[in-house]
């Protein structure tokens, strides 16, 4: 029975690293990208009077869809510029973005650099408090 | 308006299930009675609420003595109750694989889907 409880804790202990490590490794990834300007291909697209936000989603993810409805009511209330990018089709992009999940959201400042990059389902209220943050900085 | 669920007793749940399988592996063949009550629970509270009797634990009890904060958080459910069901049948698998002899076989099945269970409950992964 000691011998099985060890065998446990262990298998607890290693998913713990794992988890912990990769979590550390998704933020560290994200502030490497912070502040970089993004591709051209991307600068063409911004728009010049609305906070520009870009979304990653994935054709089968189930919260992306979530996302998208609270991305949509941001878009059609003239709040924000939203570019919806498939992650799957545009991995490189997605890369060079931080976007190591879906649905990942990026918010760019006015000279077209990343200012925030959400990894997961973010909530309408979290978006435009960031929005608002970016607006006022 | 996207649906939202309570995050807070769907981890509990998680944790729940993660720490019964742990105590079933610790216990040894005896446990497999602790690997079939908790796929008992996984597959008939997934058509049957009430069944899910950690989830009502954390409903009934915990929440309202404010032991466990409850969180609303927008969750894609459709995939999560596909992942139950196939969760709740690998553990029925397994009680029957440890209770006829088959216990590494049986217990490898345990340790993915806790493993699994575990980092969703802890990590939201």
């Amino acid at each position: 029975m000691i011998e099985r409880a060890f065998i446990v804790g262990a298998v607890l202990a290693a998913t713990l690293v794992v988890a912990l490590g990769a979590r550390a490794g998704a933020r560290w990834r994200v502030a490497q990208v912070l502040g970089q300007p993004v591709p051209a291909v991307l600068r063409r697209r911004l728009s010049r009077t609305r906070p520009n936000l870009v979304y990653f989603f994935g054709p089968h993810c189930g919260t992306c869809a979530q996302q998208k409805t609270v991305l949509d009511e941001l878009d059609s209330e003239g709040a924000a510029h939203i570019i919806a990018l498939d992650a799957t089709q545009e991995r490189a992009l997605a890369d060079r973005l931080g976007a190591l999940t879906i649905p990942a959201t990026a918010f760019l400042d006015r000279s077209g650099r990343l200012a925030k990059v959400n990894l997961g389902y973010q909530p309408r209220s979290v978006l435009i408090a960031q929005m608002e943050s970016m607006l006022a900085g | 308006m996207p649906e939202t669920f309570d995050a807070s007793a769907r981890k509990f749940h998680q944790l729940v299930s993660v720490a019964l399988l742990a105590a079933g592996y610790v216990v040894g063949p005896m446990g497999a009675w602790l690997v079939a009550l908790v796929g008992v629970v996984f597959l008939l509270g997934r058509f049957w609420w009430p069944a899910d009797i950690f989830r009502q634990l954390a409903w009934r009890a915990l929440e309202p003595a404010r032991i466990l904060p409850r969180r609303d958080v927008v969750e894609d459910h459709a995939t999560r109750r596909i992942a139950r069901v196939l969760g709740g049948a690998g553990f029925l698998l397994a009680a029957v694989l440890v209770a006829i002899g088959q216990s590494v076989a049986g217990w490898i099945i345990v340790g993915g889907l806790a493993v699994m269970i575990f980092l969703d409950g802890a990590f939201d992964y």
